[in-house]
C-alpha cells in the first residue's frame, strides 16, 4: 500500500511522433519542444546547443522501432 | 500489513516514436567539476545492477572514456558489453543531487538504465496500471 504525500508531473516533451520519426537513430536537442539540434554524435549536438547559449541541453536519443517489437532493459 | 510511504509520484515518460509509456526519468548528468550538464531520459531499470548510460554521454561531459576502471556486464541473451566507470553527478527536480560511479557502455546504447545502484539511493514503487513511478529517498 503506498501513502504518496506529493504529486509531481514530469515535464513533458510530447512533440509528437510524427515530427520525431525523422530523427530516429539520432541524438535531438529539445528546447521549448523544439528539436533545434540533432546528429548522430552526442558530442557535437550538444557543443551547437552550447554556442546557442544552453548550458543545459535536454537531449534525447530517438530509438528506432519496428512494430510489433517490445523492449527488454539491456 | 506492510505500508510504505512515497514521497513522490511521477508519470512514466513516452516513448518518443510509439508513445509507449515507460518508468523512466529526465535525469541532469554532471561532471564532477560542475562545468559541463545535460539532461538525458532514462530508464529505471530494476533487472540491471550498476546504471548505464551511453558512453557519448560521459564524452559529452568532457570525460575520457578510456581512463574509467573497466566494468563488464552480461545481458539476458549472454551477451557481454563494456563500460569504462566515471563518478558524475546526477540531479533531478524532486530527487535532488547524488553523486554516484555510473557505467558508460564502450558502444552505442539505445537507451539508458538506473539500475540498483539507484534504488538503493530511492525507494522506488511502480503502478503500471497507472503509469506512475512511486520514490521516496532512502534514509541515509
Amino acid at each position: 500500500m503506498s501513502d504518496t504525500q506529493r504529486t509531481v508531473t514530469e515535464p513533458k516533451t510530447e512533440i509528437g511522433r510524427h515530427n520525431l520519426q525523422r530523427y530516429a537513430g539520432e541524438w535531438v536537442v529539445l528546447h521549448l519542444e523544439t528539436v533545434i539540434e540533432h546528429g548522430p554524435d552526442l558530442v557535437e549536438v550538444t557543443e551547437r546547443a552550447r554556442t546557442r547559449g544552453i548550458h543545459c541541453p535536454r537531449v534525447l536519443y530517438v530509438e528506432p522501432h519496428r512494430e510489433g517489437e517490445v523492449k527488454l532493459g539491456l | 500489513m506492510i505500508s510504505i510511504s512515497f514521497e513522490h509520484e511521477l508519470d512514466y515518460l513516452r516513448d518518443s516514436l510509439t508513445g509507449d509509456p515507460f518508468p523512466g526519468l529526465w535525469i541532469v548528468v554532471r561532471n564532477v567539476a560542475g562545468n559541463r550538464e545535460i539532461e538525458v531520459q532514462a530508464h529505471v531499470d530494476s533487472g540491471t545492477e550498476r546504471s548505464l548510460l551511453d558512453g557519448q554521454i560521459a564524452r559529452a561531459l568532457g570525460l575520457d572514456l578510456s581512463t574509467g576502471n573497466i566494468q563488464l556486464f552480461r545481458s539476458a541473451t549472454g551477451a557481454e558489453l563494456v563500460s569504462r566507470l566515471h563518478r558524475v553527478v546526477l540531479a533531478h527536480d524532486s530527487l535532488g543531487v547524488n553523486e554516484l560511479m555510473i557505467a558508460f557502455s564502450e558502444t552505442r546504447l539505445t537507451r539508458n538504465l538506473l539500475g540498483r545502484d539507484f534504488f538503493n539511493l530511492f525507494q522506488i514503487g511502480f503502478r503500471e496500471r497507472r503509469s506512475k513511478i512511486l520514490i521516496a529517498a532512502e534514509e541515509k
